[in-house]
């Protein structure tokens, strides 16, 4: 069954260019997805609206079969997803360990350490890390909110190759072995292979490449 | 993780942020706190001088035979706002007389020829406390021998040395003031006091005989009532009555006028406030000038506290935007900064107390002290001026010398103190939410896509 059900959305800036034209998907738990396409054919838009930030044009996105914005957006945020961004995002004035802390539902030692953290790396400002490192955190906060939907944006776009695809096998671990539903927004055809469905955003529709 | 917490993690990390924001906060407070300190001393600067600058007004007879009858005097003294502190005087002139109505000798070396029946006259000065007559005062009259005269006291005289010498009287010696019209008329007094002269006296020359200071008699004014009305009593030529509150002035002298027993065509009142008016003056003007640096300080702190937020807060627009997509609410955002702003503000206002409680006492006292100075001083050059200097403007000058002398004490009072918590809390609060309003306005998209 579904988590995530996108039904004739569509999108568009100051009512003029319109990036999105009545898309329609449904995302299910323990799948990772991957959203490919040319830049500015509204991946990250897309992502937006799967996350709440943004509300559609036109059409509905339903979160178990409700509305999103009879939710709340802002409920949908706290409660149903949680985002992973390519350059991290985190709160530089706190630890890894706070940064998961922020939301958290779950204890967030357990989950720094699943996601490859050491206990000193943890109590370290964020922004000694590495870039890998950072992304772990960013990924333990993702998981740590207990949040059914994960939405990375370029998640390894600023990492080396060993490390993207150590972050990758994290990503696949969260969708298949903890049910998250995982959807992916990348320009890498290595990460997008990863994933157990493709989708290809080109003029405005999404087409599915791989099931 | 609450607002609260991350409020305080972000203090404690960020430190030369929190240490500027202080700092600010610390001036604004310590700004405000010294005006509204240096406000509040002027006010009891103008109190004190209101209680040390009497207002007073005379009331005094147009012609010699007029004057203030006993029963106006005691209506006039009923009235709610006078001090209870009023002089009565008289003056006019009397034969001066042995015991047995011989003619006492009288100095008139640099005198001026005199009307006939004036030959062995002197000045009479009635007062109901001599030693508040500006002889005394000012003119350097001393007591070398005997007491002053009181009110209530009946036939008795003060003498000059010269005079006493001249006529071999002393202390306990009776004398006779004698009408110089109606010869009849005429009272016998005890020398009371032997007075002499310590300045020597202007116009010699053209004044007559019976002003020359060796010649002069003060007396009660029962006596001189005698001599001037035929009747024991308190009726005089002038009273000059003193005020509780010189803001007061005007509406009792309305009073006054109104009291049916007095003919006003006779009689003439003034009103004497011109050293309140200045000293007033003077205060008011500093407390116009601490009022608009107050209101300008304000608006000043305010502007820049905003302007300073503003910037603060656009360096942290990544961290709204992560926060408001972790499903973050707004207000848990708001609160956050104001959290922020408020704790630094409670530590900067507490600090403001100490450098505020030694700025204040410093500028204030300068600014105080200045004011009043230069109010005595024009007192001062007024009085010196003036050769016939009245009571009052004695009785002034000493009591802006009392209050230029008192110290003026600017400290900070707790309800200054509370004033300017509120109002520090008011620009805070404010001047956060206007910095942050319009990055919570903006879609959480926006914000991140700003961070991108």
């Amino acid at each position: 069954m579904s988590i995530l059900e996108i039904k004739g959305v569509g999108y568009s800036y100051d009512s003029k260019r319109s990036v999105l034209k009545g898309i329609n998907a449904a995302l299910e738990a323990g799948k990772m997805y991957a959203i490919t396409g040319p830049s500015g054919c509204g991946k990250t838009t897309l992502l937006s609206l799967l996350g709440g930030l943004d509300s559609p044009s036109k059409g509905q996105i339903q979160f178990d079969g409700q509305d999103i914005e009879k939710i709340g957006l802002s409920v949908h945020r706290k409660n149903n997803v949680a985002f992973i961004f390519q350059s991290y995002n985190l709160i530089d004035y706190l630890t890894p360990r706070e940064n998961v802390s922020l939301t958290s539902k779950l204890p967030p030692q357990p989950i720094l350490e699943r996601v490859g953290l050491t206990g000193e790396e943890c109590k370290r400002n964020v922004l000694k890390l590495s870039g890998g490192q950072q992304q772990r955190v960013a990924i333990a906060r993702a998981l740590a909110s207990d949040a059914s939907v994960i939405l990375a944006d370029e998640p390894t776009g600023n990492l080396d190759e060993d490390t993207a695809a150590e972050i990758t096998d994290i990503l696949k671990e969260c969708a298949h072995q903890m049910n998250k539903c995982i959807v992916i927004v990348t320009h890498s055809n290595d990460l997008a292979r990863q994933a157990d469905v493709i989708f290809r955003l080109k003029k405005g529709e999404l087409l599915t490449e791989k099931k | 993780m609450n607002f609260a917490k991350r409020a305080c993690l972000y203090l404690i990390r960020k430190k030369g942020k929190t240490i500027i924001l202080l700092a600010f906060l610390l001036a604004m407070a310590t700004m405000m706190l010294t005006c509204i300190s240096i406000q509040s001393a002027t006010k009891d600067a103008a109190f004190n001088v209101r209680k040390g600058l009497m207002g007073s007004f005379t009331v005094n007879a147009k012609h010699l035979e007029g004057g203030l009858t006993e029963e106006v005097l005691h209506q006039i003294l009923s009235i709610d706002g006078l001090s209870g502190n009023y002089t009565l005087r008289s003056y006019t002139q009397a034969s001066l007389l042995d015991k047995l109505g011989d003619a006492l000798e009288i100095e008139i070396d640099g005198a001026a020829s005199v009307p006939e029946g004036f030959e062995h006259a002197g000045k009479i000065v009635a007062n109901s406390n001599s030693e508040k007559d500006t002889y005394f005062t000012e003119a350097g009259f001393q007591l070398v021998e005997g007491n002053a005269i009181i009110s209530e006291e009946k036939g008795v005289v003060l003498i000059h040395e010269d005079f006493a010498k001249r006529n071999h009287l002393s202390i306990g010696d009776t004398m006779m003031l004698g009408n110089i019209e109606d010869k009849k008329l005429h009272i016998e007094v005890t020398v009371k006091g032997i007075f002499t002269n310590t300045k020597e006296q202007d116009s010699l020359g053209i004044v007559p005989s019976y002003d020359l200071y060796e010649n002069i008699v003060f007396t009660d004014i029962n006596t001189c009532s005698y001599l001037l009305f035929a009747d024991f009593g308190q009726s005089c030529q002038y009273g000059d009555f003193y005020m509780d509150d010189p803001e007061e002035l005007d509406a009792i002298m309305e009073i006054v006028k109104a009291i049916p027993d007095v003919s006003w065509q006779d009689c003439v009142i003034t009103k004497y406030d011109k050293d309140y008016q200045n000293a007033r003056d003077a205060l008011v003007s500093l407390q116009d000038i601490v009022y608009v640096a107050i209101v300008v300080i304000t608006a000043i702190c305010f502007i820049i506290l905003s302007l300073l937020l503003i910037f603060r807060l656009r360096n942290r627009v990544y961290e709204m935007g992560v926060l408001l997509a972790m499903g973050i609410s707004k207000s848990a955002i708001l609160m956050q900064q104001l959290m922020e702003v408020l704790i630094v503000a409670a530590f900067a206002f507490v600090l403001a107390f100490v450098s505020s409680s030694f700025i204040a006492q410093q500028v204030g006292d300068s600014l105080l002290s200045q004011t009043i100075s230069a109010n005595y001083e024009t007192v001062d050059l007024t009085n010196s001026k003036t050769k016939n200097k009245s009571k009052e403007e004695t009785n002034n000058m000493a009591a802006l010398a009392e209050v230029k002398l008192a110290e003026i004490k600017v400290s900070i009072s707790i309800i200054d103190y509370v004033l300017v918590w509120i109002a520090g809390i008011l620009i805070c609060v404010i001047s956060t939410t206007l910095a942050i309003i319009p990055i919570l306005r903006m879609k959480p998209k926006n914000i991140l896509t700003q961070m991108s």
